[in-house]
Order: C-alpha cells, then structure tokens, then sequence
C-alpha cells in the first residue's frame, strides 16, 4: 500500500488549492511597473581569468616597487605589471605607454585603467563603476565562472542556482521573442520558469535559425495552424496533470507559447549578418567596424549582434563573451593584452550603440535603461612565472554600470603587496581590516539587482551583503 | 505516491479518465484489436492481479514513482522511428534537417551531452527546445503521411482505422478509433471505448483542419490527410509524449 509521505501531501495540497505551478512565476515580480523603463542586462564575460594589471586594477610601471627585482625581493610587493615586456608582443599598447610617460596607468575621472583599456571603452568611464579586491574562494575555471553567473558557490563544478541573467529575464518579465539571449556563454536556469531560460547562440546565423521555422513542405495550412493553437491552448489530460506535479508540463506549455511567439517573428531579416552587407545593417555594422566575413566571428561581431538583438526588441537581457583564451601560463606578451583590447574595445563600442540609439516610446537611449556586468572567472598572479605567463589569482575585478548605479567610482582595492582581497566597509567604502568584509559575487549580484528594484531572495543562504556605496 | 497524486488531480479536475490504482481498478481496453500494435501492456500488479492485454499478473508489489523528467534528445531519437516506423525504402522515419538527422544536427543546442564540453544532458523543456520541437514534429509528421501512402491500410501508422475519406461527419466512429490508437501509440495512454475526454481535443483538432482546408468545398482526401497532419503535430508535441 502506497504511504503518503510528506512530500506528495505537498504536491497534492498545492495542486489542490490551485497552484499548478511550484516555480516562481514569469511575471511575479512585476518590478517593472506600467510605464516604467524598460531594464535591459549586459554580462560580459572574459574567459580564462584576465590580467587585471592591464586593465581593471593597474599599477604605475616606474614605481620602485614595481620593477621585477624589487618586486621579487624578500618583503617586495610581489607585483610587476611588465607592461614594458608585455609592449614587446604588443605595439598597440605603446600609444597608452607613452601618453602615460610609461607608468601604464590611464586615469580617467575617479577611474584608472591598465595599458590594454582602448579608447573606445575609456570614452564611457564616467558612466563605470570598478570593483576590485573581489575575493572568489577558487582558483578553478568552471567554479570562478560559474560563482560569478549565479552567485552562488557552485556544488563541485555544478552550477549552483540560476544565472544572473536568467533571474533578471524573470524578475523584469521579459521583452522581446529571445528576451534571455547567451551569446556563447553559458546559463543556468535552477528554479525559474523555462520561459526565462536563455536562448543559446554563437552567431547570427543560429539567432536566425531559431526565429525562422524550419522550412518543410508542405507546411500546415493556416487554418490547421490555428486549429492547433487553440488545441495547444485548450488540451488538458490526466496524464500532463500527472507529469505536472513539479510544474513541469506548466513549463513546458509557457515555453510551447514562448516558441510559437519566436518562430513566429518577423526579425530574423534583422540578423542576416552577411556580406556583402545588408542596407539596413550599414550603420551598425559601421558601429562595431565590422568589414569582412571573419569580423562576424570577432568579439566585434558577438557584440555587434548583442546590440542588435536588443535595440531591435529581441532581447532585453544579454551575455556575450568577449574573450575566450585568457588563461596565459605562459608567454602572456602579445596575447592578453591583445585580447583585453579587442574585448573591451568590443564592449566599449557595444555601451556607444546603446548610447546613440533611443529605444523607442521614451527619450532615453539604451544605454541608460541598462545595467552592465563584465567579469572574469578570477584574475592572474600579479608576478609573471617562469615561463613568462601569470598563473591563477583570487583576487578579482569587475567592471559595473547602469543607472542605479553611482559611477566613476572604484569600489574595493587589492594590497599593494601580492594584489590580496581586503576587507572594506561596504557603506562607506573605507578599507576595514576589523570590521569590514570581503567583497564576494553574492554582494555583486544583490547590489545589481537591488540598484534596479529587483529581490535577491535567491541569494538569502548566501548572506549576499549590497554595496551601499555604489548604489544612487 | 503517484497514484494518489493522479486520484487527487482527477478530483479536482473533473478528469474522466480511469486511473490504474495499482490492480483496484483495471485499466479498460479501448479496442478489441489488442493482438495487434500498438500493444497494450497491463498495468502493474497489484493485490487483485494485473489486468488488460498484456503481460498482466500481480506480484503485490505496490508501484511507487520517481518525479516525471523529459525525454532526453537521445530518448527522442530513438522514440520517433518506433512510433513513425519506417518509410518506403525501409528507413526509419525521424526528423530530418537536409540529409541529416536532426536530433543529431541540433544536438549541441538541444543540450544533448558530448561528454566534452557538455557532460550531462540538459532536460529543461526550454523555448528553444520547443521551437526545435515544433520544427522535428512538422517534417516528422510530413514524411510519415509519405510513407503511409506508400502502405497498406493495414500497415499504416497515422490512419491505421480510418479511411482516406472519413471525416467526423461521415465515419466517426472510424475517427474515433483511429484517434485511440494514436493515443496509445505515441502517449501510451490508454483511452477507453466510451472515454470521450481522452480523445475529444484531437478529434475537434482534426475536424477544424480538415473543414479548414476544404473551405467552402466538399471534403477531399487531401483534406482528410491535412487533418491527420495536424493531429500528427499535437501528438508529438504534447506533453505526454515529451515526459514520463
């Protein structure tokens, strides 16, 4: 004889009472009132765990401290940018150097920079906020990755909760046919309605697919089509009741109209990246100095197609990664640098297309309807090894931006010995060794959401802590 | 557990369906056809014996239930030729994008391991699933209505009981019939003889096609097949035969 055990008394009594669906609704936050301006996301990722010397958290190349004996000698500070070494592989960065008089340092408002920032991101600093000294607890690729998408510690190398991404889709009820779009990055979607989950592409070619029904022949007349939407709307058995007990089929039929809605859209011609190039894509391919087929396959092109999805009313939430090979044990000159650029300078070009472009219905442009995270999984050894790379670092960055955001502002520092995690008051910003904290993803996660009106309840058994000092 | 849970859902549902409570109530049969696919298994012993068609017999054991997950892409590319059979030239019916089977052409988006970069399966039933979905359900169900043309009444798949004229008007019962057996074939969810609820939605499906596609003219076979196409579509993108 079956006992009822606790959890199918559950189940019953919800689906009993009516509620078919244990997940957090599509639209349950409804934080985006009537009216309101829209809330697009951007998360850019860097894969490979970037050199934040070069680019989020430099140091003045001509200090003392700095030079590779001084830095390497017993009580030395353990930190050599190498920017000289790092000009020999990458003459793009001597402009940087010599407006710098060689420190590599690029002050910008209350923001520095390292050598590798290009001048298409440094055109937006004000409009940036940076943390640094972010403590990641790994020095793994997929846990530093994943902590940062969910905020949450993963399980082993299991994604722990949903990505950052996909509770913003849900919490800002989504916009557009492809709302949550991973442009070859990875998401998660743990406890949020699959309507939420995000669209996985690498190109335009695949955004294409996915709007386009496949072509059959022949294909369903139109009134067979419409038969079967009101079937798909009016079905209802036993059996899915049966599968339905953990939401499943509910999810299922949200993602059925979710599908219907994508494939049934008019902007695939939106994403015909192609060359020679389309009338109606002159300006952005301009944008983003796309001029030949490979540039679609350059962080340029990923970008230039994040920026298309959502000021074309696709997407409202994006992440794209800007670079993939970050991880430089070895022989770093002439790689990292070169890859910072093209990524930021990719990013950078992204935040001036939402700049220039208004979305429609409101006198605000894009970019001040969006709040912005770029990472990296951890950061590299501030001393180069003996194989003239940098190893694995705790001690991370980011680069933040969005209107409830105070900008032009670094939050957080690494110590000038061996670039370590601090603990720093997060209401004041202060560096406290007593009192403070370390600052950990979790903290990034709620402030972003919070600085916008979303709940971070999801993030509660991480003890997520908000960075007062960065919030308007 | 899952027994329970399906008694408290039908409660309140108004579900007209019969239940298999584990041998307290036997599942009916819907045809008396059940020496010929699609087969009939009984439901799990249970005190008083198994019942229906098939392996039957009653252990005692009671039959408990892990929760319901989502055919793995895997799953789904062995399930289509099972169900769809094969075509002509004696090749299994699946979904295909170009020459390319299109389980295999879209596994990586479908979430499907590759024990490389990807070392589970995603099970998620997301909208791009569904989208993808759609597309294998559309060219699925093309190429089965091609190859029962090329089949014996007898042996065909989607209009095994109903003739290439039926409609609902001229030969429901033959409708009916059929649509049971598609029931069973692609859900395995046995809809008894007098069970309307069961197959009701399909039977108004098919009989909004094919009125439909005849227009304001006489129904032809054309429109008969269109009806069956559109049926076929539902059948393979209901839940009940994405979940188990």
């Amino acid at each position: 004889m079956n006992r009822t055990s606790r959890r199918s008394f559950l189940e019953i009594a919800s689906l009993l009472s009516g509620g078919l669906f244990f997940k957090e609704t599509f639209l349950g936050n409804a934080a985006r009132a009537a009216g309101a301006d829209p809330q697009f996301l951007v998360m850019a990722y860097f894969g490979g765990g970037w050199d934040q010397l070069l680019a989020l958290d430099p140091r003045d190349a001509t200090a003392a401290q700095y030079q590779y004996a001084a830095a390497r000698a017993a009580g030395g500070s353990g930190i050599y940018p190498a920017y000289a070494d790092m000009l020999a592989g990458d003459v793009l960065m001597q402009p940087a150097m010599t407006a710098t008089a060689g420190t590599g340092v690029q002050v910008r408002g209350g923001l520095t920079f390292g050598p590798a920032m290009p001048d298409s991101l440094l055109a937006s600093s004000a409009d940036l906020a940076i943390v640094r000294g972010m403590s990641m607890d790994t020095l793994t690729h997929e846990v530093g990755r994943r902590y940062q998408l969910t905020g949450k510690f993963p399980r082993g190398l299991v994604a722990n909760g949903s990505s950052l991404n996909t509770v913003w889709t849900a919490e800002t009820a989504g916009l557009g046919d492809l709302p949550n779009l991973a442009i070859s990055t990875e998401s998660y979607n743990e406890t949020y309605p699959a309507a939420a989950t995000a669209v996985k592409v690498t190109s335009a070619a695949d955004v294409r697919t996915v709007l386009q029904p496949q072509a059959v022949s022949p294909i369903l007349k139109t009134g067979s089509e419409s038969a079967l939407q009101a079937w798909e709307a009016g079905s209802d058995s036993c059996e899915a009741h049966g599968y339905d007990a953990t939401g499943l089929v509910t999810a299922f039929r949200a993602s059925k109209a979710q599908a219907r809605k994508m494939t049934n859209s008019s902007a695939a011609a939106s994403f015909n990246f192609t060359f020679p190039v389309p009338a109606a894509l002159t300006g952005l391919y301009g944008a983003f100095n796309l001029n030949a087929a490979p540039d679609l396959l350059t962080p340029r092109g990923k970008a230039a197609l994040a920026a298309q999805a959502m000021t074309q009313g696709i997407s409202n939430v994006v992440s794209i990664q800007l670079a993939n090979d970050l991880d430089d044990h070895f022989d770093e000159a002439g790689s990292q640098s070169v890859q910072l650029r093209d990524g930021f300078d990719a990013l950078g070009r992204l935040i001036n297309y939402l700049k220039a472009t208004v979305v429609p219905g409101s006198t605000k442009s894009y970019w001040q309807c969006t709040t912005l995270m770029a990472f990296s999984e951890f950061s590299r050894t501030p001393m180069i090894n003996s194989r003239d790379g940098r190893d694995h670092h705790l001690a991370a960055s980011m680069l933040l931006g969005g209107p409830g955001l105070k900008t032009n502002q670094v939050f957080g520092a690494t110590s000038d010995k061996g670039m370590n995690a601090q603990k720093f008051n997060f209401t004041t910003g202060a560096l406290d060794a007593t009192n403070g904290a370390l600052i950990r993803p979790p903290d990034v996660h709620a402030t972003l959401l919070h600085s916008m009106g979303l709940p971070y309840d999801h993030l509660s058994n991480q003890s997520p802590r908000l960075i007062s000092k960065l919030l308007k | 557990m899952k027994n329970l849970l399906l008694a408290a859902l039908c409660t309140a549902a108004a579900c007209t369906a019969k239940i298999d409570d584990g041998g307290r109530a036997p599942p009916s049969i819907s045809t008396t056809d059940t020496d010929v696919p699609p087969f009939d298994h009984g439901g799990l012993g249970g005190s008083s014996g198994g019942s229906g068609g098939g392996t039957g017999g009653g252990s005692g054991a009671s039959s408990t239930s892990s929760g319901a997950q989502r055919l793995s892409v895997s799953q789904l590319r062995s399930s289509l030729p099972v169900v769809l059979g094969s075509d002509g030239a004696g090749a299994p019916v699946t979904w295909k994008i170009g020459t390319a089977v299109g389980f295999d052409a879209r596994s990586a988006t479908l979430g499907e391991a590759d024990y490389l970069t990807r070392v589970d399966d995603d099970l998620e039933p997301s909208p791009l699933y569904l989208k993808f979905m759609f597309d294998m359900a559309r060219d699925s169900c093309n190429r089965v209505i091609v190859a029962d043309a090329a089949r014996a009444q007898t042996a065909r798949v989607l209009t095994r009981w109903a003739g290439a004229t039926d409609t609902v008007a001229s030969n429901k019962a033959a409708v009916d019939k059929n649509l049971r057996s598609l029931r069973l074939a692609f859900h395995g969810v046995k809809v008894a003889d007098g069970d309307e609820a069961g197959i009701a939605p399909y039977r108004k499906l098919f009989d909004d096609a094919v009125k439909s596609s005849a227009g304001t003219g006489a129904i032809d076979a054309g429109d008969v097949t269109e009806g069956w196409r559109a049926v076929c579509v539902a059948l393979l993108t209901a839940p009940e035969y994405h979940f188990y």
